[in-house]
């Protein structure tokens, strides 16, 4: 009962975001629609040569719909754990807490709420893959990177999500929310220097990140809702802790 | 629920750097409205925090209509409703969804009280928050209070700079709440006429020390202002006062016992006082100060 309406409460407060992520989802589908009419039937498919149309139509198929899957699980990423922020600023979190609310049903309804979110967001991609496969006549969707862009929304949500809970304010979260961004930050120039000396190839880092989820989709899959479902459970005991210990 | 007490703090201790609450003992019966006055930083807060659980005390002990916290927080809480400062609700809400929130949030949860009160108060149920004003803020967050039968309210300076008339229709409101006897009151204020004019009880806090807790008539009944002339202050007995005020009159003492002071100081003119006075003179107790 408290979890239900607490969850509706994350959802509604989220509804501006929804709005705006879809919509920037839908001009950028849109977008990737056009160039994909125009690969086939098109000035695109017109003024270039086969292999260009073909290259573009495999780029646009395989990137895009990596990129709107991605884009609308930001709401995700970022209206739920703001929230938080707010939450602090109004007390709500002390008003819950002394209404007798347990943390546990305060933090829950967050991740509650983030997994409604990221759940629609892939059964629109449910819905916009077919439309995709018709724009583009061949079967160039790569699920693997579908897979690994969820991978990582969830890790940053799960990273970020007790981060929050225990900065409480938004400047101290940001700065350390920052840090796995960091982190890829300093690891770049270390794989274009790998790059540069032969070492690595694009092709190589590419494989290494899909094989990283595993093989074959399902087993892709598999894996990663293993690893995601530790995640979050490691990042909620640690969120339900911070709101425990608060005060 | 059997209980006769609907507050008790026992020796209550909180450390913190640069302030100590004190051994605070406080008892609120059910059925009375405690006023709990002090300055600010003066503890008041930090008590009620307590209370709450919002905060973990060092020492001492509270029990909530008999029960332990925080051993039986869960249990107490459904019973209690906390009224703060400021709207501790999301001000992108209205009182619709905050209804349909607050039903998930509270087990006995009633959404016709809560539909009077909105109705009696004048409270537009699907003007966003932020378009409320000081006041409706305020009457929205006694409205949610008192829509989920607790039985006891605790209130942190809920009605600091409310206008005269908000504060009256507010009131109004606590004394029907009060009807039934099983409900109790604990209400720290800095606007000490609100409780002169409603509580039964008053403590006095000041520097993480409880000063004066006790029957609000009585205390006003004991304390009272001596006025003297300024050459005289040197025959009183120190202990027969908690502070003096020098005017450019004379000297105003703070006694604790009106009729002993009386008594002892034949001639003397000892008027009644107020709460506010009373706060004044216990800050700036051992000490004379100035009026201005």
């Amino acid at each position: 009962m408290t979890m239900k309406q607490l969850i509706y409460r994350e959802l509604y407060l989220s509804k501006k975001n929804i709005v705006m992520t879809l919509g920037i989802g839908a001009m950028i589908f849109l977008m990737g629609a056009l160039v994909l009419l125009s690969c086939r039937f098109g000035n695109l498919a017109r003024y270039n040569e086969p292999d260009v149309v073909k290259e573009t139509l495999d780029t646009v198929s395989t990137y895009l719909p990596v990129m709107i899957y991605s884009i609308l699980m930001v709401v995700g990423i970022d209206a739920i754990p703001n929230q938080i922020f707010t939450d602090h600023l109004c007390g709500w979190h002390k008003f819950i807490k002394s209404s007798g609310v347990k943390a546990k049903d305060y933090v829950g309804a967050k991740y509650a709420a983030i997994l409604i979110l990221f759940g629609a967001s892939t059964l629109l991609m449910l819905i916009i893959y077919p439309v995709f496969f018709l724009l583009c006549g061949t079967a160039q969707i790569n699920l693997s990177w579908m897979i690994i862009a969820l991978d990582f929304v969830v890790f940053f949500t799960d990273f970020n999500l007790p981060l929050f809970l225990w900065a409480k304010k938004r400047e101290k979260a940001l700065l350390w929310s920052a840090v796995p961004i960091l982190a890829l930050t300093v690891l770049s120039p270390v794989i274009l220097v790998l790059i540069g000396a032969g070492v690595l190839t694009e092709e190589q880092i590419t494989e290494l990140i899909v094989s990283l989820v595993g093989g074959g989709f399902m087993q892709e899959l598999c894996i990663s809702f293993v690893i995601l479902a530790v995640l979050m459970y490691v990042s909620y005991k640690l969120s339900v802790h911070f709101v425990e210990v608060e005060g | 629920m059997e209980y006769e007490n609907a507050i008790e703090i026992k020796d209550l201790v909180k450390r913190y750097d640069g302030f100590t609450l004190d051994k605070v003992s406080m008892t609120v019966p059910r059925g009375s409205i405690m006023g709990f006055i002090g300055q600010n930083g003066a503890g008041k807060t930090t008590t009620i925090s307590c209370i709450l659980n919002l905060i973990k005390w060092d020492e001492g002990e509270i029990k909530l209509f008999g029960m332990d916290m925080p051993r039986e927080e869960y249990e107490i809480k459904k019973y209690i409703s906390a009224v703060f400062d400021e709207l501790p609700f999301n001000e992108d809400l209205n009182a619709n969804i905050l209804d349909k929130v607050l039903s998930g949030v509270f087990s006995a949860w009633d959404h016709a009280v809560f539909t009077e009160y909105l109705d009696r108060l004048q409270l537009p149920s699907k003007k966003k928050f932020k378009e409320f004003s000081k006041g409706m803020k305020m009457k929205l967050q006694i409205a949610a209070a008192l829509s989920h039968h607790a039985k006891v309210l605790i209130m942190d300076e809920a009605t600091t700079g409310l206008d005269p008339v908000v504060r009256n229709e507010i009131l109004d409101i606590f004394m029907e709440f009060l009807q039934d006897e099983e409900n109790a009151i604990l209400m720290s204020s800095h606007i000490t006429s609100d409780l002169e004019k409603i509580a039964d009880r008053v403590s006095f806090i000041d520097k993480g020390k409880l000063l004066i807790s006790g029957v609000k008539d009585e205390i006003l009944d004991d304390h009272g202002i001596m006025r003297i002339g300024k050459q005289e202050l040197a025959d009183i007995d120190r202990a027969d006062y908690i502070s003096a005020r020098v005017t450019d009159f004379g000297a105003d003492l703070m006694v604790t016992d009106r009729t002993a002071a009386a008594r002892k100081y034949s001639g003397a003119l000892i008027e009644k006082t107020t709460l506010e006075e009373i706060m004044l003179f216990y800050v700036n107790r051992d000490k004379t100060f100035d009026a201005n």
